[in-house]
């Protein structure tokens, strides 16, 4: 138990970043997922190979643009482009959009792949951010996140939370029916761009802990969830928010403490979050719920449905 | 009565009608609108007037440009050539806050297994009226109220969507778009996917709310039943408009002119409908007095 805590104390950033991001996460989710942006999130998350490798190679260049700030705006400037190229390309159909997804997927992966490898050859100046390798993008390092990365995820947070809860009647009616919104005066394309600028930061934030592979599922899995578990918007959030943070938090634990502190912590946290996806999938699949229209009667509509049954089979 | 028509495609103006003249009671003016897709004209040539107080049926096949004449007024679209006006406004500044146009699009638009209640969908109706950072407010909660109540869905307020009815559905949409209080409603297709009993209680709320909201209504329907049965006016559209007036007007002659080998397909399914234009349309002498009305073609079935 005194190791326990002891571990909570030595890695509280871990657990401040990890809760930061799975707040965020889990908040953003239900727009992904009602909005069937999954694959876009999963283009992004890629992107970020590239944009870290872009990142690392433009701080051996201009030393200006090298600490973990600047990577951080670089890659999340280079995830935001190749989602909107994305937009771009479809928007005149003649790419269609799981086409683009992957084409620009692969693309972003191969050349953060490349840059990497190029930057390897060059030496590590003193004082310079030293060159990841490939398995800490693709995988994150959960454990050694830093005090800047700290402060990173909580403004992330902060911003994320804030843009929600002041356009939240804006995202919802453009998630719901975005050409009605877009008639009652709804800036739609602000708010998809706001959209897709919050998952990239999220992304951002999140590939170093967790790796690039693994950021999509935090930005699905709480969301597909909680869709499971209620049938009115307000419930799906705030079901979403505590499969991510509950989910999350004790994942992180697991990760932090032995036996699995030895291992890579990204697995986990994506493994807990499947676990309760399956087993919320479990329950709903044996209990199915009972469909309110046929217990609920009062509306002039049913009264008039019920009419009209019984006067078909008076006919009959 | 004079009958269409129309060896050159325009705005039938039967005798002594004022329809096709721009008066100061038009609430909704087109004048001249053009519209293509990448170089394929989607329509041509539109004018069209919309009285005050009236209900305009819109009919035409598939892909006769309904949907396109629809959003241009939404201002979704943008005319290549011509104006269109609603009250004096542009139709992006006509349908912003729902004040002056509401709009009741088709169901299947909507994605009915969205998580959400029947009162959340309705109050987005009013988010053109409020400033951005604004959230709603009880007295929007009251509008909420007033405006279900309207369409009879008051019961249904709390529940989610996805357990409603079609024909419950279409009252959400409309309570959506009344919400605002609006001078205008457009609909579009409102009768699809409800069965033909559904749509005369459905038809006969619109009328309901027509007089209780002062609305001025303009529907499009490829259902000819419905729109004669509850429209003042009607225009036929295929790609340019063949007739614009009293829905007693209507031939077959003219319903074969817009729909064209559409026509028999359309009639099959309503049967009635197809033995009184055939009736017009294969005999001659005292069966086909169209003045008469046991023999109009179209005339609109008997309400309850």
């Amino acid at each position: 138990m005194h190791d326990f805590l002891n571990n909570i104390v030595s890695f509280h950033k871990s657990l401040i970043v990890g809760f930061a991001l799975a707040a965020t996460c889990s908040l953003l989710s239900v727009f992904v997922v009602l909005r069937r942006m999954a694959m876009i999130s999963e283009a992004v998350a890629h992107a970020g190979i590239g944009g870290i490798a872009v990142a690392l190679l433009a701080g051996y260049f201009f030393p200006a643009t090298d600490g973990p700030v600047m990577q951080q705006i670089i890659t999340g400037i280079f995830c935001l482009g190749t989602a909107l190229a994305i937009g771009y390309v479809t928007r005149t159909r003649r790419v269609t959009e799981d086409s683009a997804i992957g084409i620009f997927l692969v693309a972003s992966m191969a050349l953060g792949i490349l840059l990497l490898s190029v930057r390897s050859k060059f030496p590590v100046l003193s004082g310079q951010t030293r060159p990841a390798s490939i398995e800490s993008v693709l995988f994150g390092d959960l454990i050694s996140v830093t005090t800047t990365d700290m402060w990173i995820a909580i403004v992330a947070t902060v911003v994320v939370f804030g843009l929600v809860i002041a356009l939240y009647n804006e995202f919802l009616y453009t998630t719901l029916d975005e050409q009605m919104a877009r008639i009652n005066g709804v800036n739609t394309r602000l708010i998809n761009t706001l959209q897709l600028a919050m998952i990239s930061l999220v992304i951002v934030v999140g590939v170093r802990m967790v790796g690039a592979l693994m950021i999509t599922a935090m930005t699905i899995l709480p969301g597909a969830t909680a869709c499971m578990i209620s049938r009115r918007f307000n419930g799906v959030l705030v079901g979403s928010l505590l499969v991510g943070i509950l989910g999350i938090g004790g994942a992180l634990l697991l990760a932090i403490n032995p036996p699995l502190s030895s291992y890579t912590s990204g697995p986990v946290l994506v493994l807990t979050l499947f676990l309760i996806f399956v087993v919320v999938w479990g329950i709903r699949h044996i209990f199915k719920p009972k469909i309110e229209y046929e217990t609920v009667v009062g509306g002039h509509a049913d009264e008039h449905d019920h009419e009209h049954e019984n006067e078909h089979s008076q006919l009959h | 009565m004079t009958f269409l028509p129309l060896s050159a495609p325009h705005t039938h103006v039967d005798a002594g009608s004022d329809l096709g003249k721009h008066q100061g009671i038009d609430v909704v003016c087109l004048h001249n609108v053009s519209y293509a897709y990448e170089h394929k004209p989607a329509l041509t040539n539109i004018t069209l007037h919309v009285k005050q107080g009236s209900t305009l049926g819109i009919i035409g096949p598939n892909g006769g440009g309904k949907s396109t004449l629809l959003k241009l007024m939404l201002g979704v679209l943008q005319p290549d050539e011509g104006t269109i006006t609603i009250m004096d406004r542009k139709p992006v500044d006509a349908c912003r806050d729902g004040s002056i146009v509401g709009y009741v699009p088709q169901r299947h638009v909507l994605d009915w297994t969205f998580p959400i209640t029947v009162r959340q969908v309705v109050q987005l109706g009013l988010i053109g009226k409020k400033p951005v950072f604004n959230w709603f407010t009880r007295r929007d909660h009251e509008a909420v109220t007033v405006a279900l109540r309207a369409v009879d869905m008051l019961a249904q307020a709390d529940r989610p969507i996805g357990g409603l009815s079609g024909g419950q559905q279409q009252r959400v949409f409309i309570a959506r778009a009344l919400i605002a209080r609006p001078k205008i409603l457009f609909l579009d297709e409102p009768t699809t996917g409800i069965d033909q009993a559904g749509q005369e209680i459905f038809l006969q709320l619109l009328d309901e709310l027509k007089k209780q909201f002062g609305l001025t209504l303009v529907m499009v329907s490829h259902d000819l039943r419905s729109v004669v049965a509850s429209c003042d006016r009607v225009a036929c559209l295929n790609r340019t408009l063949h007739y614009h007036d009293r829905p007693q007007g209507l031939s077959k002659d003219v319903l074969f002119k817009v729909f064209q080998c559409d026509m028999d397909a359309v009639l099959d399914t309503h049967s009635d409908l197809h033995d009184a234009t055939c009736c017009s349309h294969e005999h001659s002498g005292p069966c086909c007095d169209h003045d008469h009305p046991h023999h109009n073609p179209l005339a609109p079935p008997k309400k309850s």
